[in-house]
């Protein structure tokens, strides 16, 4: 029986070793309590304490050897920390104790593939999938296995229904992305690596599993907080990044990644003074962290207030002089201002250090354009053009109007064309419009 | 053919017993012994960690293995770093330099040659190679074909090339030669990607860390730790063509290498698609991998998504540290073996030929060994010169152990060694002897046959560590070969030259002229071959000129020097 692990409580934040000393002393009290070891184990294992949340959910297995929970926890901490053959013994444990448990033999199947015990791994899942036809993961994990063993069209059959049955599954449309550019089915391919690409941040669709959430609840900490503000801003949903950015802080008020992702996170929801607030809650904590000057800089341009954000690019260089995006947004002020070989030089500068920023390729070729320096113009603004999305019909309609310049009219219908249906397709009528309008003379230009 | 004709200094098997010596390869004992503290090998990398938890601390650094002046023996040149905190010393640091400390890099030279033992004397005052900035890796390369090998260190901050001077002295010619960079540069690698017979340089940047906008990190329980690379943006790398007069010119953008970025730490460049030019393979930290195909004009085309070498199997971005590329299988492909953070486990994409990977980290066993450990430098290579590319991982945390709470210093792990075993590697660790229980923070590791008795030593640079030097004395073992090229049309070393050894009745086995691989580190230049049973054995070299030429027979068991244009053309 391994002792009750000792824990550093002085190595704790504040407000996380109340907690742990909380559930440490109960321990202590009661040390051959199932509840009271387990417990313990799953605010460690929450806390990424995996060394020692192994060993109370082991205490934990000795004094409860029939509660599932504690075979199951001490699983999954074996699994993280390598212990495979161990895991897979005590996942065994926990579905004998429990069979319904889906998510337990999900993990199961994948450790057994990791341990290389394909026979056992397959039956997992195929008995799964008869109780569970829909399971999108078990069909994944059997085109895993089928590749492993070289059987290359059970494996995309298997990746192709898990796709079906979960058309966001972004890691099987990677498989069978890669399986189909093995096979010669070159489109195929190319669609499920868009299919992939387009879904991958989402979350795979594991099948519920309460008791995991139970644990990653405990962690109430302000870097969880921030992390699920993240995660939420990262997904668009702006209002409740903002509310976890805010927790965050109510649990640590010197996390001033927190304050500084609420700089954009305030302007994104039009709440600028929140924003300034923000800023200079930021500047408090660390005045020397770059986002936050560029973000700053960023909202003081949306409201006009260009000197100021001048002010925030240049101080956001001074701490990251790489900065690439604060060179481009540096050099936009300073071409505000008709300083125009400045403006050049922070172009370049941002192209430098960020050679695919379309956006500064766009900015110094724009410039360049208005300069009449026509062939520098189009070597920046040729670089552009991939990938493609909403601005590409903008840059393409500049390309075309360089060309034109330069007296190449082919290629300035051919530009301005390939802009006029882009922007059509993505509803900018008045670029479309504009566009038709250039056409137009160049067309006469070119007859003449 | 021209030999070194130096008589082997390892016969490890007579004629009579060859068939025994076979049997006994197969279950050859690994033993490597760390002789560097008793060869004089006297080197410890300082961090400058203050309690800043400034990035570069928990990164560095690199080892190259060289023979700087050309007698015949390697010399060792080590990476180090520097305070980074303003206004502070080396003695504010949390870790201070012990008496005796030497600063800046550090050149040893081999005195095996002059004195017949395995000894290192510092010669880097004499070397002009003292220099104290915060140095991260070293590249060789002997860019200037006059014969001696030339260094490139990275930094964070300016990068140095140092010329060889081919009279145990160099002289720093960064300005002149145009390769500055500057930023946080990790490993490079010297590649001929135009084949015109002039080395030219591939430089991995990693973050926009400065110590200025340094952010502060903790670990899930609200320890100060240091960050991960996501707190930062990535910078792009840089090619630098060669153009032959000891200027090179920054190709970045034409060449195309510009158009995908991610936070490198590890390189490695070889034909990979098998179309005669040399590709390069980018190992990113927690984003997708770069596989820069060279379209044999001067440009190249990233494509790792569709190759199969950006993500695991799961379609996940891995934290790539170092990258080792290599035939492991014997299929004549240059397959890739990428070091990651721990809980990701390393992953080995198998090259099927024309660039076509699979991870087959699974099904290779090694998931399973590497899982628990963040590697970073790898290498493959024969330990008991079986004839199979077997794999060395250095190992360290970047950020904070739970289970090593309370200790000074809690990034350490041990080292992994695996045997190849046909179609699944072994760990050997634990049969490998005492460096294989030692527990440090691995960083860099250079590879090559520093005593010279035919098989291949490990240098492993320990952060905030002790440098290792580990000796191969695994039993028994098989023969060996090794190659030394001398460039005519290509450059001097042959780099990227496709060597096979072809023997009677066993499959050929394919190996590549490199320096550049594992971690921040450069490798010895010989070509080394384990040849198992083998007693015969005919080189082809297929140089980066396009010329095809063999030598038949050559005397095994010893180190060869092949010159283009000497040997029998294909």
């Amino acid at each position: 029986m391994p002792p009750i692990p000792k824990l550093k409580m002085e190595s704790y934040r504040p407000e996380i070793r109340v907690q742990v000393q909380k559930v440490y002393q109960a321990l202590q009290a009661n040390p051959e309590d199932p509840n009271a070891n387990g417990n313990l184990g799953m605010l460690l294992h929450s806390f990424e304490q995996l060394e020692s949340a192994e060993v109370c959910y082991r205490r934990a297995r000795r004094f409860g050897p029939e509660r599932f929970q504690w075979a199951y926890y001490l699983a999954l901490v074996q699994a993280l920390t390598g212990q495979n053959e161990e895991a897979a013994t005590n996942l065994k444990d926990a579905i004998r104790i429990d069979p319904g448990y889906v998510p337990a033999e999900i993990k199961l199947a994948e450790i057994l593939l990791g341990l290389g015990r394909l026979d056992e791994s397959r039956r997992i899942c195929e008995s799964l999938l008869k109780d569970n036809p829909q399971l999108a993961p078990a069909h994944y994990w059997l085109g895993r296995i089928a590749a492993a063993t070289g059987q290359v069209s059970q494996a995309e059959e298997q990746y192709r229904k898990a796709c079906e049955l979960w058309p966001t599954y972004g890691t099987a449309h990677y498989a069978l992305a890669l399986s189909d550019q093995k096979s010669g089915h070159l489109a195929e391919a190319s669609r499920n690596m868009a299919a992939y690409q387009k879904y991958k941040a989402d979350s795979d669709p594991q099948p519920e599993d309460p008791m995991l959430d139970a644990v990653r609840a405990l962690d109430n900490s302000a870097l969880a907080h921030l992390m699920k503000g993240v995660d939420l801003e990262n997904a668009g949903q702006v209002d409740q990044a903002i509310a976890e950015h805010e927790e965050a802080i109510r649990h640590d008020q010197k996390l001033a990644q927190a304050e500084a992702n609420l700089i954009s996170l305030y302007a994104r929801a039009g709440q600028p003074e929140k924003a300034e607030q923000a800023y200079r809650a930021t500047l408090a904590i660390n005045p020397n962290l770059p986002q936050s000057h560029y973000d700053y800089g960023v909202l003081m341009v949306s409201r006009d207030h260009f000197s100021e954000a001048e002010a925030a690019f240049r101080k956001a260089l001074e701490s990251s002089p790489n900065y690439a995006e604060a060179h481009s947004n540096l050099g936009a002020m300073l071409e505000r201002k008709g300083k125009l070989d400045d403006a050049a030089r922070e172009y370049q500068h941002a192209i430098e250090n960020k050679p695919n920023f379309r956006q500064a390729h766009y900015q110094l070729g724009h410039l360049l354009l208005m300069q009449k320096k026509i062939a520098d113009a189009i070597a920046q603004l040729s670089q552009t053009l991939t990938p493609e999305d909403n601005d590409t019909p903008r840059f393409l309609y500049t390309l075309g109007i360089a060309y034109a310049e330069a007296g190449d009219f082919d290629n300035a219908e051919r530009y301005l064309q390939q802009a006029g249906q882009r922007a059509e397709a993505l509803g900018q009528d008045q670029l479309s419009a504009r566009i038709e309008m250039i056409l137009k003379k160049v067309d006469r230009q070119s007859s003449k | 053919m021209t030999s070194s004709g130096r008589v082997a200094t390892a016969i490890l098997c007579s004629s009579f017993l060859s068939v025994n010596c076979s049997r006994k390869t197969e279950l050859s004992t690994p033993r490597f012994r760390d002789v560097a503290a008793e060869t004089g090998l006297n080197f410890h990398h300082f961090t400058g960690a203050t309690g800043k938890y400034y990035l570069p601390e928990i990164m560095g650094s690199g080892v190259a293995l060289l023979d700087y002046d050309g007698d015949g023996d390697l010399d060792i040149f080590m990476v180090q770093a520097t305070i980074l905190e303003p206004g502070k010393t080396p003695a504010d640091s949390l870790f201070p330099p012990s008496a005796g400390f030497k600063p800046g890099n550090r050149l040893f030279r081999n005195m095996l040659k002059e004195t017949g033992k395995l000894q290192f004397v510092d010669v880097t005052e004499q070397a002009g190679l003292a220099f104290t900035g915060y140095g991260m890796g070293v590249a060789v390369g002997d860019y200037n074909s006059d014969g001696y090998p030339d260094l490139y260190v990275t930094n964070f901050g300016s990068n140095i090339l140092y010329r060889n001077n081919g009279n145990g002295t160099f002289t720093n010619v960064t300005k002149e030669a145009g390769v500055e960079d500057g930023g946080w540069s990790t490993s490079a690698s010297f590649v001929d990607y135009d084949k015109d017979g002039h080395l030219d340089l591939y430089v991995a940047h990693y973050l926009d860390f400065t110590v200025r906008g340094n952010k502060e990190c903790s670990t899930p329980a609200g320890e100060r730790d240091y960050c991960t690379p996501k707190a930062y943006k990535a910078v792009p790398g840089r090619l630098y063509r060669n153009l032959g007069s000891g200027k090179f010119q920054d190709v970045t953008q034409i060449a195309g290498i510009s158009a995908a970025i991610g936070p490198g730490l590890g390189v490695a460049s070889a034909d990979f698609n098998g179309d005669g030019w040399p590709d390069i393979y980018v190992a990113n930290d927690g984003e997708a991998n770069l596989l820069w195909l060279n379209n044999g004009n001067g440009t190249f085309r990233e494509a790792a998504l569709l190759a199969g070498a950006a993500y695991s199997a799961d379609g996940v971005a891995r934290a790539g540290m170092g990258v080792a590329a290599g035939d492991f299988d014997g299929s004549g492909n240059e397959s890739i073996f990428v070091t990651n953070l721990a809980r990701e486990g390393a992953t080995l994409y198998r090259n099927a030929g024309n660039a076509d990977f699979t991870d087959t980290t699974i099904q290779s066993g090694l998931y399973l060994p590497t899982f628990p450990f963040t590697g970073f430098g790898a290498a493959w290579f024969d330990y008991d010169n079986g004839g199979r590319l077997d794999l060395f991982i250095a190992n360290g945390a970047v950020t904070k152990l739970e289970g090593l709470r309370g200790e000074p210093y809690p990034f350490h792990q041990r080292n992994l060694l695996l045997h190849n075993e046909g179609s699944r590697f072994r760990e050997t660790s634990a049969e490998a002897g005492a460096p294989f229980a030692l527990s440090e923070v691995g960083r860099g590791a250079a590879f090559g046959d520093v005593d010279n008795n035919g098989t291949v030593d490990i240098v492993v640079a320990n952060n905030n560590g002790p440098v290792r030097l580990l000796l191969n004395e695994s039993t028994p073992r098989g023969h060996w070969l090794e190659v030394r090229l001398q460039g005519v049309r290509s450059d001097r070393d042959g780099i990227g030259t496709r060597l096979t050894v072809i023997r009677d009745g066993k499959d050929p086995l394919v190996r590549r002229v490199h320096t550049d691989g594992s971690y921040l580190s450069a490798s010895d230049v010989r070509v080394h071959f384990g040849l198992g049973n083998t007693r015969r054995a005919t080189v082809l070299a297929e140089w980066p000129s396009g010329l095809k030429e063999e030598w038949v027979n050559v005397a095994i068991d010893s180190e060869i020097v092949l010159r283009e244009g000497t040997g029998r053309v294909r």
